[in-house]
C-alpha cells in the first residue's frame, strides 16, 4: 500500500561525504542506503553528486583531491577577500595582510611628504640666505674706525678670497666700503629707488654712496624692488641698472645676480663712470677668482721691500709691494713701506696716498706724517696744508712748531700770527 | 544556522568564514556534480574550487532564496559552460533538461510540504504516471527496494532508476497540486 505522506515527504538530512563514499563503494548497510536514496529523491543535488561519485574508480585520488581542496581553500580565503572591490571602508578589517599593506602605504606617503616639504624648505632657505648674507662665513669685514663718513648698512658679500672693510661711523646716507678682491654687494634694498654711486678716491678707497632716504622709504623701496625683481625674473627681464663709479666687472653682469660685484683691481685703478648691472631672480654663482697671496709671502715681500728701500732700490721695492697691495690694498705694513719708498722717491702725491692708507690702519706715524708734509710743502703740493693742519692740531706733536712755520710759509697772510705764536711758545 | 542566514551575514560582514562553512558543507556535493559532468577528477576538482572562489562575488550579486538549489544550479551551469567550450554539450542535453526539472522540483517541494490533505489524490495521480516511473515509484516506496535492487529487478541502469524515481515523484506532486 502506498503511503502518500511517505512519498511526498521532504527529507532534509545532511548526507556526509563518508556516507556517500560508503554508499558508492557498496559498503553501506540497508538502513544507510535507504537514508541516502530517500534523500536523493528529495535532493537532486545529492542525486547528481552520487551519480558523479559512481563514476569514480580511484577513490584514493578522490580522497587526496578532497584533502587538497580543503587545505587550499583555507589558504585562499584571505586572497579572495582582498579582491572585493566593494568592501565598505567602515567595515572592520579582519585581514591582517591588508592592514599591513595599508600601513606601509601610509608610511611611504608620509616619507614622500616629508621629503618634499624638506626640499621646498631648503630651497626657500637657500634663496633667503643667499639674499641676505650667505657668504659671510668666508668673508672678513673690518670696521675702519678712522673712516670719515661711512656707514655699511648694505649686506656685503665677498668671496672666500676677498675681504671687505665696511666702515660704520655716522648715520648719514653715505656708504663707504673698502674692498679687496672681488666682492658682491646686496643692494636690493636700494634698487629702483636709490641711485648708487661708487667712487674711488685718490686713496684707493672705494666709496659707495647711496642717496638713501629715510628708513621707511628704504623698507618700502625694498619691497617694491623685490616685487619688481620677481616680476622681472618671471619675464626674464632681470636687469636693473644702477649707476656706480666703479669699473664694471664682467662677473658682476651675471644675469642671475641680484647683487653688485666690484673688482678690486678696477677699484684700485679708480676708473670712473662705469656702470654695474644688478640682476635678479636666481641665486648667484660664486665668482671664480685667483687665490690671494699667503701671509708668509706678504711678510717676506714686505721685509725684502724694506731692505730694498734701505738700499735705495725704491722702484724695485714698489714693484714688489704692488703685488701685495693688489691682494691687500689696505695692508698697513705694505703701505708703510710704500710711503717710505715714495718719500725716498720724493713723490708727494704717492706719499700722500700712502700716508692716508697707513693712518686708516689706526697707527699714527708722526715722523712719517711730518716727512710727508714737509715733502709736499717742499714740492708745493696743494694738499700739503692738510697734513700740516693735522700736525698743528695737536700742540703736543713734536713737529708742531716746524709744521706751524711751514703753514705760515704756505699762508703768508697769517705770518704775523705765526711769529707771535712762535714767540709765545718759545720760553 | 541556516544557509540563508549565513548568506545574509556574509552580505553584511563579508566574513570569509561564511564561505568556509558553506565550502565544508557542500564541497563534496559540488565535487560530485562536477564529477558527473566532467568525468575527470582533476577537472572536477578545479571546477569545484573555481565555483567556490567566485562564490563571494555571486553571493553579493544575487538574491538567493534556497542556497542549496542555487548552488546546485551554479555547479551544473559551470560544468556545462566548460563542456560547451570543448563542444560536447550535445551529449549532456538531457542533463540540462533535468537541471531545469530539479530547479522546479525545489520550488514545488517547498510549497507542498504542509498540504497533507491533498495526499489522498496521490493514488489517482500514480495511475497517471508513465509506466517506468510508476514501476520505479512502486518498487521504491511500496516494496522499499533499494536502487540497486530495482536495477536488478528491472534491468535498467542505476541512473535510469534514479531518474525515474525522481521524475515520478516530481510528477506526482505536480498532479496532486493541480487537482
Amino acid at each position: 500500500m502506498l503511503q502518500p505522506k511517505q512519498i511526498l515527504q521532504i527529507k532534509n538530512n545532511e548526507i556526509s561525504y563518508s556516507l556517500i563514499v560508503k554508499y558508492c563503494k557498496g559498503e553501506a548497510n540497508k538502513i544507510e542506503s535507504r537514508e541516502i536514496e530517500e534523500q536523493m529523491t528529495c535532493d537532486p543535488f545529492l542525486a547528481d553528486a552520487v551519480e558523479g561519485y559512481f563514476n569514480i574508480n580511484d577513490w584514493n585520488k578522490i580522497e587526496k583531491i578532497n584533502t587538497t581542496m580543503l587545505h587550499h581553500h583555507a589558504n585562499i580565503q584571505y586572497a579572495d577577500q582582498e579582491q572585493q572591490p566593494w568592501q565598505p571602508e567602515d567595515q572592520p578589517n579582519d585581514n591582517p595582510k591588508k592592514s599591513k599593506t595599508k600601513l606601509w602605504l601610509s608610511l611611504a606617503a608620509s616619507v614622500l611628504v616629508l621629503v618634499g616639504a624638506g626640499f621646498l624648505l631648503s630651497k626657500t632657505l637657500f634663496k633667503k640666505g643667499d639674499k641676505d648674507n650667505v657668504v659671510a662665513l668666508d668673508s672678513k669685514v673690518d670696521a675702519v674706525q678712522n673712516a670719515s663718513t661711512a656707514e655699511a648698512t648694505t649686506d656685503t658679500k665677498v668671496n672666500s678670497q676677498s675681504s671687505t672693510t665696511a666702515a660704520s661711523v655716522t648715520q648719514s646716507s653715505n656708504y663707504q666700503i673698502a674692498t679687496t678682491g672681488e666682492s658682491l654687494f646686496d643692494f636690493d634694498r636700494f634698487l629702483n629707488n636709490s641711485k648708487m654711486q661708487a667712487k674711488a678716491d685718490a686713496g684707493s678707497v672705494n666709496e659707495v654712496k647711496a642717496d638713501a632716504r629715510s628708513q621707511d622709504e628704504i623698507v618700502g623701496s625694498k619691497n617694491e624692488a623685490l616685487a619688481m625683481l620677481e616680476k622681472q625674473a618671471n619675464e626674464n627681464l632681470t636687469i636693473t641698472e644702477v649707476k656706480t663709479m666703479e669699473n664694471s666687472n664682467k662677473n658682476a653682469k651675471d644675469k642671475n645676480e641680484k647683487k653688485y660685484s666690484s673688482d678690486a683691481e678696477s677699484l684700485e685703478s679708480g676708473t670712473k663712470n662705469a656702470s654695474t648691472v644688478a640682476a635678479v631672480a636666481v641665486p648667484a654663482k660664486p665668482v671664480a677668482i685667483k687665490p690671494k697671496m699667503a701671509d708668509a709671502q706678504v711678510q717676506s715681500i714686505i721685509y725684502q721691500a724694506n731692505e730694498m728701500i734701505n738700499n735705495g732700490q725704491t722702484q724695485k721695492a714698489l714693484d714688489a709691494l704692488s703685488k701685495v697691495l693688489a691682494d691687500y690694498p689696505n695692508h698697513p705694513e705694505a703701505n708703510l713701506q710704500v710711503l717710505k719708498a715714495q718719500l725716498k722717491n720724493a713723490n708727494p702725491e704717492a706719499a700722500f696716498k700712502a700716508i692716508r692708507k697707513v693712518n686708516r690702519s689706526g697707527v699714527q706715524y708722526e715722523d712719517l706724517r711730518w716727512q710727508t708734509a714737509k715733502l709736499m710743502s717742499k714740492k708745493n703740493h696743494p694738499k700739503a696744508f692738510v697734513l700740516l693742519g693735522e700736525i698743528i692740531d695737536k700742540k703736543s706733536n713734536k713737529y708742531y712748531n716746524e709744521a706751524y712755520k711751514l703753514t705760515k710759509f704756505h699762508n703768508p697772510d697769517n705770518e704775523g700770527d705765526a711769529v707771535e705764536s712762535e714767540k709765545s711758545t718759545t720760553p | 544556522m541556516l544557509d540563508e542566514q549565513l548568506i545574509e551575514e556574509y552580505k553584511l560582514t563579508h566574513n570569509p568564514e561564511v564561505i568556509s562553512i558553506l565550502f565544508k558543507k557542500y564541497q563534496h556535493l559540488v565535487l560530485g556534480v562536477c564529477l558527473k559532468y566532467l568525468k575527470n577528477s582533476n577537472d572536477a576538482a578545479d571546477a569545484c574550487m573555481e565555483i567556490f572562489e567566485k562564490m563571494h562575488l555571486d553571493l553579493t550579486k544575487h538574491q538567493i532564496n534556497f542556497f542549496k538549489a542555487w548552488l546546485h544550479k551554479v555547479a551544473c551551469n559551470y560544468c556545462l559552460m566548460k563542456l560547451r567550450k570543448v563542444n560536447i554539450n550535445i551529449e549532456y542535453k538531457e542533463n540540462v533538461e533535468q537541471e531545469f526539472d530539479n530547479d522546479y522540483q525545489y520550488a514545488t517541494l517547498q510549497t507542498m510540504e504542509n498540504k497533507e490533505a491533498d495526499y489522498l489524490k496521490l493514488e489517482w495521480c500514480i495511475e497517471k504516471l508513465k509506466e517506468n516511473q510508476k514501476r520505479c515509484i512502486y518498487l521504491f516506496y511500496t516494496m522499499e527496494l533499494s536502487y540497486k535492487e530495482i536495477v536488478l529487478d528491472t534491468g535498467w541502469t542505476f541512473n535510469e532508476v534514479k531518474t525515474h524515481v525522481q521524475n515520478g515523484k516530481l510528477n506526482l506532486k505536480k498532479c496532486v497540486q493541480t487537482r
